[in-house]
């Protein structure tokens, strides 16, 4: 969508600065609205597997299993992130998972040396023993590394759960995750904004079938 | 074990509620685009998850995921753990983001403080810094915006209404991606922006773009479809904008005369049609 299409209102003519932000305002509410509607949607098709995916993860954690965490741009601080809130939670009991996606040192030679297809599974094969767990995200579901290293991952029998949007793309064909979650919107924006409810509530989630 | 769908019911009222508090995200979103568009950069800090949304805020401003956008420079002060650690043990931990601002940023540039409850010392101290060098400050806050939002040096407080620090994140996501969009509207729409907010703003500043921006596509990705006319060595070539020929780089696509190229920041970056 072309930002005009979006905003006709502010293409029809020279605008004064009152007209443009009343515009702004009205698009603010209105992907407030947005994003809150998204949530609801995903959560009614796919709340269930989400339990199911923590549940999953959970008797992994209780096995000793460690988080591997990794994506691309956006999704790399989501990445991040998703290491961060198990690691260092603001209530609950720390679990152990790291982000691949902080590496630079890893990633750069891997880049440099082999490709930027292998800079995530390399360090799967590396670091990974079979209780562990491997979490891609990818608004795409279609990023090259990403999927590399889902393979990899399947190939040492980690588990192995993934954000997606969209239709899930390549993620979805492939088969290689037990527990895949397709955000449904064609907007980046809004699907990285759901991935950050989905993979939050994925945490809570597991942190209360620990206690329970 | 608590049900997702209670915990997605847990966002539906913090989320509404962002919608009521549109004014002051687009009035911030107006005078942050003001300062882009009189030279300035983005500096963004903060802690923990913040310190991921940094990095986030850096990445959607310098290579947008809408291809056609323009790069505007942003640098996160929050990814550097050379420089992280080095100062909060040499320093403190209260002046990692402070000392950074300092040294690497201007009286033109906004900065951008992430802090969940709004009361992070290292995220006020790099915004009081930034107050003190003229910068935009803006901060992104939540619970009751704690001492940030009613500090002083801040010119835009923007609170996420919600206490629980996983909510107020998600908030934060649709507030910086809203704040991305926005600026490129008040660019296209170009709506007056004159730099607005910010104590160390002297009103009078103009625009410092050393060219038409709707043309020159060597400090831009306007990603406007030029035309190959000329190969150059070194994986160069000279390329017809429709209004004028510069010079780009061929280094990442198959390009040859005649071809018909998409480029960012001068290199290019697709090819979309070929003449021959």
């Amino acid at each position: 969508m072309t930002v005009e299409e979006l905003y006709p209102f502010l293409y029809a003519e020279e605008s004064n600065l009152d007209a443009v932000l009343a515009e702004v305002r009205r698009s603010t509410a209105e992907k407030a609205a947005e994003i809150v509607a998204l949530r609801t949607e995903f959560v009614e098709q796919q709340g269930e597997a989400l339990e199911a995916a923590a549940a999953a993860m959970a008797a992994r954690f209780e096995a000793g299993g460690r988080l591997f965490t990794f994506g691309n741009g956006g999704s790399s601080t989501d990445a991040t992130d998703i290491a961060a809130v198990f690691l260092n939670p603001p209530r609950g009991r720390p679990l152990p998972a790291m982000s691949l996606t902080t590496r630079i040192a890893v990633i750069t030679a891997l880049a440099n040396d082999v490709g930027f297809d292998v800079v995530f599974a390399r360090q799967i094969a590396a670091q990974s023993a079979p209780a562990d767990m491997a979490l891609g995200v990818s608004t795409s579901g279609g990023s090259e590394n990403v999927l590399r290293a889902f393979e990899e991952a399947r190939r040492r029998r980690l588990l192995t759960i993934g954000l997606a949007g969209y239709d899930g793309g390549r993620m979805a064909e492939s088969g290689l995750i037990d527990h895949l979650f397709v955000i449904p919107s064609a907007s980046v924006h809004r699907i990285q904004e759901a991935q950050t409810t989905a993979y939050h509530v994925l945490w809570s989630l597991v942190q209360s079938a620990l206690t329970s | 074990m608590t049900s997702a769908r209670a915990e997605f019911d847990r966002r539906v009222e913090p989320g509404r509620a962002l919608g009521a508090d549109a004014e002051e995200i687009a009035r911030a979103c107006h005078a942050v685009a003001a300062r882009f568009q009189a030279g300035g950069k983005l500096v963004v800090f903060g802690n923990g998850t913040g310190a991921t949304d940094a990095e986030h805020i850096a990445v959607e401003f310098v290579h947008p995921v809408i291809v056609g956008k323009r790069a505007l420079p942003a640098l996160s002060l929050a990814e550097d753990p050379a420089t992280l650690t080095g100062l909060a043990a040499r320093v403190g931990f209260d002046e990692i983001f402070a000392h950074q601002v300092r040294q690497l940023a201007a009286a033109d540039d906004i900065a951008l403080g992430v802090s969940s409850d709004g009361a992070c010392d290292s995220v006020a101290r790099g915004l009081e810094a930034a107050h003190d060098l003229g910068c935009l400050t803006v901060a992104l806050v939540g619970g009751d915006g704690g001492p940030i939002a009613k500090a002083p040096f801040v010119d835009h407080a923007l609170v996420a209404r919600s206490d629980d620090p996983c909510v107020v994140k998600e908030i934060h996501v649709t507030i910086y991606h809203v704040l991305w969009e926005l600026v490129h509207v008040f660019f296209e729409q170009k709506a007056p922006l004159s730099p607005a907010g910010g104590s160390g703003g002297d009103g009078s500043r103009v625009a410092e773009t050393e060219c038409d921006d709707e043309v020159c596509i060597t400090c831009s990705d306007q990603a406007l479809p030029v035309r190959v006319i000329e190969m150059r060595p070194g994986d160069l070539a000279l390329v017809d904008t429709g209004s004028g020929t510069e010079e780009v780089s061929v280094a990442l696509v198959d390009a040859r005369v005649g071809s018909t190229i998409l480029v960012h920041a001068k290199e290019a970056i697709a090819v979309v049609g070929d003449d021959q």
